[in-house]
Parts: structure tokens; C-alpha cells; sequence
């Protein structure tokens, strides 16, 4: 209906550079697949390396802190603070550290290699205890860093489903053999994504292989026919529409506006032996989230993490969804978000860790079949969110904090209402 | 039938740049003959066999039998050689047929066969004909490469020190057992062998070519041995012409060649 | 989860005891009934001891530093695999049984080894019996040879566009080397005796092919084909992870995945048992072509 917004078609010499680029991923990616498993790493230095500590609050205790991020446009607020100069000008010695899968960052930060990362909310939920790792495998949730920003994106010859639509994905969806879906960490957010937006389609999901894939190797892998669709963080699914091999399915925040993305998810130990330095690790990544909530900054943002050292895509693939414009790809025309694109302050709506999150989630796997029996909501709640520190910390940088820890939640997908009161009524609705 | 080797050179390049290994051989051998070659290492001998056999070419000078050049192998000489050479993968059968059938093409396959089948069972070999040269002793390999050779039906037999490495007492029959062949039906009539024993080169051969390596002549002495056929081993030790070559081979082995040789 | 959860990557755990202990060709004056029995069994007995060993060590290491799985949890996971492993209830690798992961692994190591050794073999001939072939072709290999398999995988990508014949490639250019340089190895090193026996006797171009270069490079062949196996079924099951494909390497990456480090320790063990049961058949087959033991 809508003109097909064209995407900003790169020059001819740039375009060559797409492939090479796609080439060099496939290559890149099977490299770090690799080392990924072994958590292996590539560390990376932002050119500013700012000595000076100018810093006001604590002296430096020169010890580095190593922050993982990974290849996803959401890194921003963690890359920027770097890149901004915000964590030397508290003395703090950070290192942000490529990974390059969610099970590489898993074990690195309980191996304590990483103090902390920017990673997916739902990684310390699925690790917690009873359900994903031993006792003495746990990881805290220190903050939200993002809301918003991640899509189902399928490959543009089921294009038919088209975008939002529950009953044509249905149809379309039902009617493929040996469907092959993607995504990035069992348990994790787009995996959450992913089984929520297929049951609110009513696709069963016992005849559909749902594979794990890191998500920088999205697109390759989609390119290479390897699988039907993908649930993964921007700039892959942009990525896809400007390779013309896919389109979008449903943005996450159709799903569930202003959702929990990422988190700085931190080693318990870090935390605890040096919990002032990350209240001024969370302290500059909110800076940084504001900072990057002023729209006039996304396009310096967007150039500055392009660059194979960070996301490694190119900025106009980037930048366009931070903006909130949407490509759908497959001549679905385009999409416009105001305010609900993503991300990463809102006045602190999006850092604040509620609890009822990490319940949603764990009603959630029960809904999915991907735990038999009920956890204990509130204690694994309670378990596994630093509520104290991220209090002191919104004090100390005088930021709001809202008084809805345990309000319910909706999701417009399906019109779903969770009640962290009471979780199961959620665990059980089909 | 004469075999004809005149002025025959030969060289090969080795790591300590080009070593001369024959020097101008001259050497008539008449048909009926037994010649046997002996000589310390490096002077040549088996060169000089494999050269005969069309192995290899000379440098300089020519061979030839009954007057036709000889370059290649051809079907009128066969070879023993010294590590037995049958082709472990076939049976002593196959090893002796295969052979005869493609050096005489123009036999039949049922005159080949019944040939290959005589020659085994002249040297023993025939109730082993199946098995494979690994599963027979080293005697009996070199039986069945006897048998090749002579399946071939060459008017001269060429043997490379076939018996050395075999014990004393199966030395002694295969000895016997070679002049029998030879001097039975067959059509092979003249024979060279290339041996490192004394007592080997008297007992078989007719005359015996001494040799050494360069800077000496190739053939340094040439000695008849007068001592009438059939020979019996048992006895010939103590027939003095016996002793007399014996005496002499050892006395040009042992000390006026082996100087050049380092000892 | 539904999987049970536990820790980090466990130390290779591979049926290393039984290290093949060949002594050479069988005596021919065998012991005694009762003599050799005992033999036989003093060598189970110390393989078991070696055996053994390892696996107390094992324990160890798991028991300081927990979150290496455990013997115990990896006999667990093995027995749990084990009780369903023809179980094909899904697309996904966690509805499928073990014997049908290694059954798609196999099928897809045997594709990819039939490949190598049907363009090895000829090209290794070529190469090793033509000198000007092996001369235009020898700094090719050279500069290909070490090249490592899986930097192949993204190129078989994207010159294939599809990952399960790009897998297949890779495994085949994995095979490819040791079939083809041992080929021509077999075929150059012909002993000049065997070389002298056919000049002699004046074999026949085609009857020096059939009847001495062949049967004296089949070991040869063999040793390649025994060497290109061991190293296509490694690279089979990195190729397996790097794509998510549904075999015993997508096993690995699965349990990775979903933290079931005692599962990545029974696949460790499976991987091994394979890859020791198709040496054991190549080394069979070898044996039959080894002319100089008594049969």
C-alpha cells in the first residue's frame, strides 16, 4: 500500500563492499564460532583511551574491569560510555570485551574472565537455579540497558505472512514443511520472542526446528538457505531487508512495548568485592543511555559502533531503525515509531529492574513447555536482581526510579495481561 | 651363440659428483658357457649384469648376442636377482606365468602354462604353486625365481648373487640344482653369475672373470677352470685344479686387489 | 529448562587406554592353549587398569573444580541417551536420539570421504606416476594442504549457498590431502626392484599398471584413506557446530547452548568410540592388502 520507502541505497563502490562484507562475516563468523566456544575473545580498545582522571566521585583502583558486549545494536549505551570518555572520567579502567555467542558471554562472566556484559535479561533467568545451572552458577542483573529493537525477521519467500498479522503468519507458517527457525540462546530473549509470537499465532511448535545461532552469523546463514527465519536484534534484521533475502515479521515492541531487552548482567563476586566501582560502571552506562535517548546523537552513535571492532555493519543499516524507521522489506512497505523505537533511558523507565520481569519470563518457559514444574517466582526474583544497589545507584545520579516493581504487565501481541501476583494463571494460558 | 661385450663403459652421478663404475670391458662368452663374475664391491659386476639384461644402458661401448645389438630386455636373457623380486601380492604361480607370458608373446597360453608348470615342479615348487612368496621360506623364493627365469627360455641366464642370502645347506642344493637345470632340457645354454663366493664361483663355473673398480682395468684376470661335469660338491674341494683357481681368486681377492679397497 | 543444567567443558575424555598394541605379525609357534589366553587377558586387564586410571583422575579434576561434569553425571547423561537412542520425534536435535545424530553425522562423513577419496585417488596417481603433473601441481598442494578445513566452510558457503553440501565440501577437502599425497606416494616409490622385474620380463604398460603399480600402492591408499578418515570425522563434527546442523557436532552445540556440560562429555565419549570403531575398519582392510604377513 504504503510507497516502498527505498533504503538508502549505498554507492556502487560501497555496494560491492556489501558483499565483501557478507563474505567476510561468513568468514568472521565461522572464526569466532570457534573461539566462542572456548570463550575466546577479541578484545577491543575504543580509540579513546582517556588516561586523564578527571574523575570526581572514587580514585581508580587501576584494576580493569572487563565489560562483554556483543555484535547487536543495543551494545550502544555500554560501547558509548566507553567511547564518550563517561567511565575514564569516573577512573575507571574498562575494557569492553567482543564476545562472540550468549554461550561464550554465559561463561565468561561465571568464570569471571568478564566482570560484566552487556547481555540478554533473560540469560540469569534461564541460568537460575532450578532451572538452567548448579548453585553456584548464578548471574545478577544490575540494570536494564534497552527496551525495544529486536524482530522476527523470515526470508521474503514467505512473504505472504506478512507484517503483524497473526492470521496470515498462521496460514503461511502452518503450511511450511520442516519449518527452520532461528535464534540466539536458549531461554534467552529472542528465543522468548520467538515462542511467544508463535503461540500467539497458534503455530504449534512440535514440528518446527528452532536452532541456536549466534547473531552476528544471522544473516549469512539465512543467506545460505540454512534456515526460515530469524529472532535477533537490530542491525541483523535491517541487515536482511537490505540484502532483499528477508522482511519483517513483528518488531519486538508490537509484541510488548517498551519490553526488558538487554541487561548489564554482572558476576555476583565482581559485584560484591567491588560493588562502588559498578555503581559508577552503571552510573556511565546511564549516562551514556541518556545521552543516546537524545535522537540528535543516534547518527554519531550509529557511525561510531558500525565499525568491525563493534557491530561491524554498516552505520545507515543502523542508524535507520535507532531512528525509528522501519524498511519492512518484501514490499511491506515501511513503518514509522515514535518514541517506542528503541530505547535505552526514558527518564528511567527502561533501566529500572523490575521483578515482575524476571516472573513474566519464567511463566513464560512454564507456558512453553520448557519447564515442567513451577519455580518460585519471588525468590528467584528477589535472587537474581541487585534491587539495593540499583536504588543507590539512581540516587547517586539522581535518577527516577518508578514505583511499579510488581505491576502487571501487558502485551498487545495478544492482548495478554500478567499478573505477578499471580503467575500462574500466565504459566497456563495457551 | 656368442655374447659379445666390447669396450663397454659406464658411469652413474652420484652425491660426490660422477663415479666411473666399468671402464672398458671386453669380454667373449660361448655358447655352452658358465661365467661366473666376481670382484669386490664397486667394481662393477652387477652393472654390468644389468646392462647385459637391458636394464641399463652403457655410456660407451656395445653388447651383442649371436651379433644383434642388444639394448633392451628381450625374451633371449633372463635375470635371477639378488632379493628374490617376485611380486609379493601374486602367488608363485602367477608370479612365474605372468612373467614367461610377457616375455614370450609369442607362446600360447596352453604352451606357457604347461611350460611354468614344468619348471615348478622341476625346482620343487609346484605343491606351493598357490601360495603367496610371503608365506614360503627364502630358498623357496628364489627356487620359484629360478623357475621364472627359465620359463622364459633364454639362451642366456643371468643371476645376480642369487644364494647369498640363503643358508649354507640350501645354497649347496640350489647350486645343484641350477646346473641341473641348466645342463638339462632346457633351452638356456649359457650362464653368468655374479657371486661373492670363492668356493661358489669354482664349483659352477666354467671360466671365472675377476674384476675390479676403477682406476684398475674392469677385468683384471680371466681363469679357466679345467674340472670336468658332472661336479660333485662333496668331493671337488680336494681336486687340486679346484684348489689351484681357488688358491688363485683367493690370492687376488684378498691381497693384491684389496688395497684399493681400503683393506 | 527441560535440560538438566550443569557446568563448564569437560576435559577430553577419549577411550585413549586402548592405544592399538600391534606386535607384528602373529608368531608362528602360538603358545600353548593356556598361554595364550592368559595373554589376552593380561592385556584386557592392564587396558582396563589404564582405563581405570584415567577415569580416577577424572574424578578428581571434576571433584576440584565443579564445573567440569562429573563421571558420574556423564554416566547419567550417557544412560539417558542410551535408553532412547532411535528416538526421531522432532526437527530439533533435542527430539532426536543419539544413534540417529551419529546415524546423519555418518551419512554426511561417508558423502564427503567417498567424494575425497574418488578425486584423490586418480589425482594422487596422476601426481605421483607423471612428473610433469606432480611438478605443476606440487606448489598448489603445498600452499592448500595446511590450509585448515573449517576456513574452507564460509567459502563452500558462498560459492554452494546451501550449508549441508557446503558441510559435505568441507569434509571432502578435509579428506582430500592425505588420500591424494599418500596415492602418490605409493604410486612414486615403486622399489626399483619390482620396477626391474617388469622391465625384465618386459610386462606390458597396462600389465605393469595392473599387475605391480596398483597392488604396490594399495598400501599406500590404504594408509591415506586410514588417515583422511580420522581427520574428516574431527573436522565433520567442528563443521556440525559451526552450522547447527542436526548430527552429533549440532548435539555438542546444542548441550553447549542449553549448559548441559555432562551431555557434551557423553558426546566426547561417542565421538571417540566412532571415530576408534572406523579406524578399526580401515585398519582391517589394511591388513588384508599387507602382503608380508602370513595369512
Amino acid at each position: 500500500m504504503a510507497e516502498e520507502e527505498v533504503p538508502e541505497q549505498a554507492p556502487a563502490g560501497q555496494g560491492i563492499t556489501r558483499r565483501n562484507v557478507l563474505k567476510a562475516g561468513l568468514v568472521l563468523g565461522a572464526a569466532q564460532v570457534l573461539a566462542a566456544c572456548g570463550g575466546k575473545t577479541t578484545a577491543t580498545t575504543g580509540p579513546s583511551t582517556s588516561a586523564s582522571a578527571s574523575g570526581s566521585k572514587k580514585s581508580p583502583s587501576g584494576k580493569p574491569i572487563n565489560l562483554g558486549f556483543i555484535a547487536l545494536t543495543d551494545c550502544a549505551s555500554v560501547v558509548m560510555a566507553k567511547e564518550l570518555g563517561y567511565f575514564a572520567d569516573r577512573g575507571l579502567n574498562v575494557n569492553v570485551v567482543k564476545q562472540t555467542s550468549w554461550a561464550g558471554t554465559r561463561d565468561n562472566l561465571l568464570s569471571g574472565q568478564i566482570d560484566g556484559a552487556h547481555c540478554l535479561s533473560a540469560m540469569p533467568i534461564s541460568l537460575a537455579p532450578g532451572i538452567g545451572g548448579k548453585p553456584d552458577q548464578v548471574l545478577k542483573i544490575a540494570m536494564i540497558i534497552n527496551n525495544n529493537g529486536q524482530s522476527i525477521t523470515l526470508k521474503k519467500e514467505l512473504a505472504a505472512a506478512g507484517y503483524d498479522n497473526l492470521k496470515t503468519e498462521k496460514s503461511v507458517l502452518t503450511a511450511q514443511q520442516a519449518l527452520k527457525l532461528a535464534m540466539t540462546f536458549p531461554g534467552g530473549t529472542h528465543d522468548t520472542w520467538l515462542r511467544y509470537w508463535l503461540m500467539a499465532a497458534g503455530v504449534p511448535t512440535a514440528g518446527i526446528q528452532i536452532v541456536t545461532i549466534p547473531p552476528p552469523q544471522m544473516v549469512a546463514n539465512m543467506t545460505a538457505h540454512n534456515m526460515d527465519g530469524f529472532s535477533v536484534g537490530e542491525p541483523w534484521n535491517a541487515k536482511a531487508v537490505s540484502d532483499g533475502i528477508g522482511f519483517t515479521a513483528i518488531n519486538s515492541q508490537d509484541i510488548w512495548d517498551n519490553h526488558p531487552e538487554k541487561a548489564l548482567v554482572v558476576n555476583p563476586a565482581f559485584a560484591e568485592s567491588r560493588k562502588d566501582e559498578l555503581k559508577q560502571v552503571m552510573g556511565a552506562v546511564l549516562q551514556a543511555s541518556k545521552w543516546l535517548d537524545d535522537q540528535g546523537n543516534r547518527a554519531s552513535a550509529a557511525q561510531t559502533i558500525g565499525v568491525p571492532a563493534y557491530v561491524g555493519a554498516e552505520p545507515a543499516a543502523i542508524r535507520g531503525r535507532m531512528l525509528g524507521q522501519y524498511d519492512l522489506g518484501a514490499g511491506l512497505g515501511s513503518k514509522t515509531y515514535n518514541g517506542d523505537y528503541m530505547r535505552f533511558y526514558r527518564d528511567g523507565n527502561v533501566n529500572f529492574p523490575r521483578h515482575s520481569y524476571v516472573m513474566w519470563f519464567l511463566a513464560q518457559y512454564q507456558r512453553f513447555g520448557l519447564l515442567k514444574t513451577a519455580p518460585d517466582y519471588k525468590a528467584v526474583a528477589n535472587n537474581l536482581i541487585l534491587s539495593d544497589l540499583y536504588q543507590e545507584v539512581a540516587q547517586a545520579e539522581k535518577i527516577p526510579v518508578p514505583n511499579d516493581d510488581l505491576a502487571p504487565i501487558s502485551t498487545q501481541l495478544d492482548g495478554a495481561t500478567f499478573d505477578p501476583a499471580n503467575p500462574q494463571a500466565e504459566a497456563k494460558r495457551v | 651363440m656368442s655374447l659379445e661385450i666390447r669396450g663397454v663403459e659406464k658411469s652413474f652421478a652420484g652425491r660426490n659428483g660422477v663415479q666411473p663404475v666399468l671402464s672398458g670391458v671386453d669380454l667373449s662368452v660361448e655358447r655352452g658357457e658358465f661365467v661366473s663374475l666376481i670382484g669386490h664391491s664397486g667394481c662393477g659386476k652387477s652393472t654390468l649384469l644389468n646392462i647385459i639384461a637391458g636394464l641399463q644402458r652403457p655410456d660407451a661401448g656395445e653388447i651383442s648376442l649371436d651379433g644383434v645389438p642388444v639394448t633392451e630386455p628381450g625374451p633371449d636373457r633372463a635375470m635371477v636377482f639378488q632379493h628374490y623380486s617376485l611380486l609379493p601380492w601374486m602367488s608363485i604361480y602367477d608370479n612365474v606365468r605372468e612373467a614367461a607370458a610377457s616375455a614370450r608373446p609369442d607362446r600360447t597360453k596352453g604352451d606357457n602354462d604347461s611350460i611354468v608348470e614344468r619348471y615348478l615342479r622341476v625346482v620343487g615348487m609346484w605343491p606351493h604353486r598357490s601360495k603367496r612368496p610371503g608365506q614360503v621360506s627364502g630358498g623357496m623364493q628364489q627356487r620359484a625365481a629360478v623357475a621364472r627365469a627359465f620359463a622364459v627360455g633364454p639362451k642366456v641366464l643371468l643371476l645376480d648373487e642369487p644364494f647369498g642370502a640363503l643358508d649354507a645347506l640350501t645354497r649347496g642344493r640350489l647350486q645343484q640344482q641350477l646346473v641341473e637345470l641348466w645342463s638339462g632340457e632346457s633351452n638356456t645354454e649359457t650362464v653368468m653369475m655374479v657371486t661373492h663366493g670363492l668356493d661358489e664361483a669354482v664349483y659352477l663355473a666354467d671360466r671365472v672373470v675377476v674384476m675390479a673398480a676403477p682406476p684398475l682395468p674392469s677385468v683384471i684376470e680371466v681363469i679357466d677352470v679345467d674340472i670336468k661335469r658332472p661336479r660333485d660338491k662333496a668331493t671337488i674341494v680336494h681336486d687340486p685344479e679346484y684348489q689351484r683357481v681357488y688358491d688363485r681368486l683367493g690370492h687376488l681377492l684378498m691381497h693384491e686387489l684389496a688395497p684399493a679397497t681400503g683393506w | 529448562m527441560s535440560r538438566r543444567p550443569i557446568l563448564d567443558d569437560a576435559p577430553a575424555v577419549v577411550d585413549v587406554a586402548q592405544a592399538e598394541v600391534t606386535p607384528g605379525p602373529a608368531p608362528v609357534a602360538s603358545p600353548r592353549g593356556g598361554g595364550r589366553l592368559r595373554e589376552t587377558a593380561g592385556s584386557v586387564g592392564l587396558a582396563l587398569a589404564g582405563v581405570a586410571a584415567l577415569v580416577l583422575l577424572w574424578q578428581i579434576v571434576a571433584s576440584a573444580r565443579p564445573h567440569v561434569p562429573s563421571p558420574g553425571a556423564t554416566l547419567t547423561e550417557l544412560r539417558t541417551l542410551l535408553a532412547s537412542p532411535l528416538r526421531n520425534a522432532g526437527p530439533n536435535i533435542g527430539d532426536k536420539g543419539i544413534v540417529v545424530l551419529l546415524g546423519s553425522s555418518l551419512i554426511r562423513l561417508f558423502t564427503g570421504f567417498a567424494l575425497a577419496a574418488a578425486v584423490g585417488i586418480p589425482l594422487g596417481f596422476a601426481v605421483g606416476a607423471i612428473e610433469p603433473v606432480r611438478r605443476a601441481t606440487n606448489p598448489i598442494i603445498q600452499v592448500l594442504r595446511p590450509v585448515s578445513p573449517l576456513a574452507w566452510f564460509p567459502i563452500a558457503l558462498a560459492a554452494l549457498s546451501m550449508t549441508p553440501p557446503a558441510a559435505v565440501f568441507t569434509i571432502a577437502i578435509t579428506a582430500l590431502w592425505p588420500t591424494m599425497i599418500n596415492t602418490a606416494f605409493g604410486v612414486g616409490s615403486v622399489p626399483q626392484d619390482h620396477r626391474d622385474v617388469a622391465k625384465v620380463f618386459r610386462f606390458s604398460r597396462a600389465k605393469y599398471i595392473r599387475r605391480v603399480l596398483v597392488p604396490y600402492s594399495i598400501g599406500s591408499i590404504i594408509t591415506g584413506l586410514r588417515l583422511s578418515m580420522g581427520v574428516a570425522w574431527m573436522v565433520l563434527v567442528a563443521v556440525e557446530m559451526l552450522a547447527a546442523l542436526p548430527g552429533i557436532g549440532g548435539f555438542v552445540w546444542d548441550s553447549y547452548n542449553n549448559n548441559n556440560m555432562p551431555a557434551v562429555a557423553a558426546a566426547i565419549l561417542f565421538i571417540g568410540v566412532v571415530g576408534f570403531g572406523l579406524d578399526m575398519i580401515l585398519s582391517r582392510i589394511a591388513r588384508r592388502f599387507d602382503y608380508s604377513v602370513a595369512r
